[in-house]
């Protein structure tokens, strides 16, 4: 038997039944959507297509060995920067979490809403802390073992060996000069350097996705949190974070960029993401502060600083799940913009040399004049920032109420 | 508005077609610009040769054909002619330092006459002779002035008379008594004489001795912004003037350079550069600040085969056949320079006929004449050559560190770097691998010495033997330090804007990677490149050096004391005394047979230590209008001076 306050969380979730709803019906943003699902799981599933280890190697002396496995997190010979191994943990980790999750599924449909719904915080929670915690331990460690060659050990014949391959037996830092054995070939081509340049381009899905949603991640807590406390307190609070957004906004985003990316000596793709997040927070506090200044004054704020409750509460838990729309909307496009800034940035030759981003790729095959290059990269950036921009257009329809069909 | 799935694919459509449209009609009009440049082209061609056709019938005369080729040899008589009887036996006689030329600027069927269009690379601010020292600049002056004596063209072991026809050194090569051609006039100079202020330049005047003086003065001065001048003339004590067409220059130190710089020495006229716009001398004092900025900056002048005629601001530099040379004159009767700095729009020209000559980049190279097909070079209406430029490419190790500290390991650095390959895949097979810091077409490289073979099995031999092995099992070689292993990770700084070395180094590390060493790229900017050069803040790099043909002097580089002064160049750490003793004496030895024997030792030693993996020497491409005939290059700079080059018309 449902008591009131499920039947308010119902209906708190419906609301975003309704949403859903109307996304569904924005037939181009709903698959844009499931366009973007596909790049994360490209990203995700990289090495499954490409990689230069075998899945399952039994070599002369009829040890058995799975190098491909061991290669996903635990050799940093084969997967040097963190960006590789935090989406090889998430290879790792998802058959994992899909069970569990399935499991917390079932397991929810026969509790009250609001247990289910306090269960499904605290499964995210947890798979949250764990992929944290093993990535920070696996970048801490660095481990790594040696690099047998495989393929060429393949390629000269395995009497009494076996060898199974992902589909391309080639790493995108492979330089491959003329050659070729069995299950090297080289879909669209290779560049000036003799890599691959469709296994670059399935590489750089991981760094665009990457900066992409850390650096938005990024800047959309700076915005909500500063923009939050500016229109919740008003006043002085106010004013003084207002004053800083204009004196953000007053410089032009990416040339404040450039400069902050002159500063360091080598710039890393974790810088990069930090630079973007810490110069994008202007746009989501502006929304935020707006949505707040808005709700402050109504009823169930009062209702909510009438019973007592703390400033914290009432912001975090009361205001601010209203004035999440906008900031979903913000978010999605600034997805988009900020694979852009990446590409420019990889473009003009800043950003980290030894990732295969695409807008390197993109400067590459510009420098060595190599057009089929150019476009291939060129057309994988329109895709993925299309995809975004008619996924946050969607959104943004869909929570409008004027345009409920 | 409403929206759906099918009006926004309609319009992805619609936008599509548009941009294909809008490509199509670029290129259309492209292909309709070329093709009237092309008829255009066709109608010149067609008037020249009804000229010339005319002409002929007019003299009854028939052309010969050209052959293309080297310049023809060339007997005593004809050189004779352009000196004075005694000038010419004071030529041959023993004791002079130069010999008479044996080659001639007119090949076998040369045709006299013509406009050579070609292009310069860069924007100059100026055309002072000793302040603007751009390429582009001196190129120009190889053209307008002259220096004391010339190595010929093709053979650069010859000094041939230039202005001087005589020049005697004293035992140990620091006096040498120069003696000048008489009655050589510099150009009249460029102004515009319907104004009345400029007639003081009316008068043409003679190279005389003082013209050498002040040369020196200027070169000297330190309100002269020439300090690349400075280093190589501050040896020198004095000039003595014993008359007009006589005078000694003094050198404080028995050196082998003096006789190049001596030779190198050219006029400067005082009544021009050291006067203002009337014709008033400047006093002493002024000379200097006034000669930085003097009012003829924007033009030439010069005693050489061609004279300055105008540049028009932001366009062409044209120079014509100086008609009353003291020498030699060339076939070609015009010279325009066109600023041009973008590459393709070079080649572009070309193709259009705007320009007869220009250099072509390694990467159009490979899309244009290598992978073929393209306009003009299939035809014939363009052709191309490469030619072995002044310079080589190499890895330097920086001996300071624990890494480069031993012969062993910059050995197997060498075994592991697959030259060959890169040079044919990475650099469009434009170079030659090579094994040492001289130029490779010269004497002083010893062809005797190979270069290192690439090996990675001797590689990891001698990594092993000199004490790097994977204790630890992770694939990295370590050594122990001061009881703790330090694995052999390094940084290689490359040069950020050339794709093709850092598409060399990915390879390379692929290479390096497979004996246990881990190296990362680091493309960087040139002047953040020296600046840690300078802090001996690197591992390794990506360098070149230009060479020089008229000296080689290996000190600069690779004496030990340069490895310890603050931005010295022997940027590695370089220091073996063995090399220091052959430097020092090299300095002072005057005979060739003995500098050849010293330079190869010199050479072996490099080879043995392994400083630099040297990697390559770099061949330069050109490509011209197939009009352009007997194209030919030369060791010495500009490599691709056009005194003997002819146009076909």
């Amino acid at each position: 038997m449902a008591t009131s306050s499920d039947k308010a969380y119902r209906e708190y979730a419906s609301y975003w039944a309704i949403v859903w709803e109307q996304f569904r019906k924005q037939r181009s943003s709903y698959w844009a959507m499931w366009l973007i699902f596909g790049l994360f799981a490209l990203a995700i599933y990289a090495p499954v297509f490409s990689s230069s280890q075998p899945f399952v190697w039994r070599g002369s002396d009829g040890g058995l060995s799975f190098p491909w496995f061991s290669s996903l997190l635990f050799n940093r010979n084969v997967f040097e920067n963190g960006v590789d191994l935090f989406f090889n943990l998430l290879l790792v980790l998802s058959p994992a979490l899909l069970v569990s999750f399935l499991l917390i599924r079932t397991r929810a449909r026969s509790m009250k809403v609001s247990d289910a719904a306090r269960l499904h915080r605290q499964h995210l929670l947890f798979w949250n802390l764990i992929i944290l915690a093993a990535f920070i331990g696996l970048m801490l460690t660095e481990p790594r073992t040696a690099l047998p060659e495989y393929r060429e050990f393949a390629a000269a014949g395995l009497e009494s060996g076996f060898a199974l391959f992902p589909p391309l037996r080639i790493h995108y830092e492979d330089t491959l000069h003329g050659v070729t054995g069995p299950g090297i070939v080289h879909v669209l081509g290779q560049d000036n350097a003799g890599r691959d340049i469709f296994v670059r381009l399935l590489y750089g899905t991981r760094v665009s996705l990457s900066i992409g949603v850390i650096a938005v991640s990024i800047y959309i807590t700076i915005g909500i949190v500063l923009g939050s406390i500016a229109g919740y307190f008003g006043g002085r609070t106010d004013i003084v974070v207002v004053r800083l957004i204009e004196i953000f906004l007053c410089f032009p985003a990416f040339f404040l960029i450039l400069t902050f990316i002159g500063f360091l000596d080598q710039p890393s793709i974790a810088w990069v993401m930090v630079i973007i997040g810490l110069i994008g927070w202007t746009g989501p506090a502006r929304l935020v502060r707006g949505e707040f200044l808005r709700l402050r004054n109504i009823d169930f704020v009062a209702a909510a600083r009438a019973l007592g409750l703390s400033n914290t509460r009432i912001i975090f838990r009361h205001i601010l799940p209203n004035a999440m729309g906008p900031v979903l909307v913000n978010a999605t496009f600034g997805v988009a913009s900020a694979v852009l800034i990446e590409s420019t940035l990889s473009f003009l030759g800043f950003g980290d040399p030894t990732l295969p981003s695409w807008g390197r790729i993109l400067a590459f095959g510009r420098s060595t004049s190599d057009t089929q290059m150019m476009l291939i990269a060129g057309f994988a950036i329109f895709v993925t920032v299309s995809a975004f921009n008619m996924a946050g257009e969607g959104i943004r329809d869909a929570l409008d109420p004027k345009l409920r069909k | 508005m409403e929206r759906n799935f099918f009006s926004s694919v309609a319009l992805t459509v619609v936008m599509f077609v548009f941009a294909v449209l809008v490509l199509f009609n670029t290129c259309q009009v492209n292909h309709l610009q070329e093709h009237v440049i092309a008829s255009t082209n066709e109608v010149q061609t067609l008037q020249r040769a009804i000229s010339r056709m005319q002409n002929e019938i007019e003299s009854g005369a028939v052309g010969g054909r050209a052959s293309s080729g080297r310049a023809r040899s060339q007997s005593d008589d004809e050189q004779a002619r352009f000196f004075a009887e005694d000038e010419w036996e004071a030529l041959n006689r023993p004791g002079n330092l130069l010999v008479p030329a044996t080659s001639s600027l007119w090949a076998e069927g040369a045709v006299d006459g013509g406009t050579l269009r070609r292009a310069f690379i860069t924007d100059m601010p100026g055309l002072n002779p000793l302040t603007n020292n751009a390429a582009d600049v001196s190129e120009l002056y190889s053209y307008v002035s002259e220096s004391l004596a010339s190595q010929q063209r093709d053979d650069i072991e010859r000094w041939t008379p230039g202005l001087a026809y005589r020049i005697e050194a004293n035992d140990d090569f620091t006096e040498y008594r120069v003696f000048l051609k008489r009655g050589i006039r510099y150009h009249r100079a460029s102004v515009d004489f319907s104004d009345p202020r400029y007639e003081w330049l009316q008068e043409e005047r003679e190279v005389v001795a003082d013209d050498f003086v002040f040369f020196l003065e200027l070169a000297m001065n330190p309100q002269v912004d020439a300090a690349h001048l400075r280093n190589y003339y501050e040896d020198v004590e004095g000039i003595e003037v014993v008359n007009d067409h006589e005078f000694i220059v003094r050198w404080s130190e028995s050196t082998y350079h003096s006789l190049v710089f001596t030779f190198g020495l050219s006029p400067m006229p005082r009544w021009l550069y050291g006067a203002d716009e009337d014709g008033e001398l400047y006093d002493e004092a002024e000379v200097g600040r006034r000669f930085n900025g003097h009012w003829f900056n924007q033009r030439a002048i010069g005693t050489g085969p061609y004279r300055f005629v105008r540049w028009q601001q932001g366009g062409s530099i044209i120079l014509e056949r100086n008609e009353d040379y003291h020498g030699e004159r060339p076939p070609i009767e015009r010279v325009e320079f066109q600023v041009i700095r973008d590459e393709t729009g070079r080649l572009n020209n070309l193709r259009a006929g705007e320009l007869d000559f220009t250099d072509i980049q390694p990467t159009q190279y490979r899309n244009e004449i290598v992978q073929g097909g393209t306009r003009g070079f299939e035809t014939g209406e363009l052709e191309h050559d490469t030619y072995q430029g002044l310079s080589y490419r190499y890895i330097g190790w920086n001996m300071d560190t624990p890494f480069f500290e031993d012969r062993r390991v910059r050995l197997a650095m060498t075994h592991a770097m697959n030259r060959q390959q890169m040079l044919d895949v990475n650099m469009e097979g434009l170079g030659r691998v090579i094994s040492g810091p001289f130029f490779i077409d010269s004497e002083e490289n010893d062809a005797s010495i190979e270069p290192w073979p690439f090996d990675l099995e001797r590689a990891a031999e001698l990594l092993a033997e000199a004490g790097w092995e994977d204790l630890s099992g992770d694939g990295i070689l370590e050594r122990l330090v001061d009881g703790r292993p330090m694995r052999f990770e390094f940084r290689m700084m490359v040069y950020g804007h050339r794709p093709e070395f850092i598409a060399a180094m990915e390879s390379y590390r692929n290479d390096l990677r497979r004996i246990g060493v881990r190296m990362t790229i680091q493309p960087v900017e040139w002047s953040i490149m020296l600046q840690r050069m300078y802090e001996k803040d690197f591992e390794a790099f990506t360098g070149g050096w230009v060479l020089s043909a008229a000296l080689t002097d290996p000190y600069q580089i690779w004496h030990s004391s340069q490895a310890d002064v603050p931005r010295g160049s022997n940027r590695v750490g370089f220091r073996n005394p063995e090399a220091d003793e052959l430097i020092e004496r090299l300095r002072v030895t005057f005979d060739r047979d003995e500098r050849i024997r010293m330079l190869h030792r010199f050479h072996a030693i490099v080879h043995e230590e392994q400083p630099y993996t040297f990697w390559f020497a770099p061949l330069e491409v050109a490509a011209w209008r197939s009009h352009l005939r007997n194209v030919n290059f030369s060791p010495v700079r500009p490599f691709d001076q056009s005194l003997s080059w002819f146009i076909q018309q």
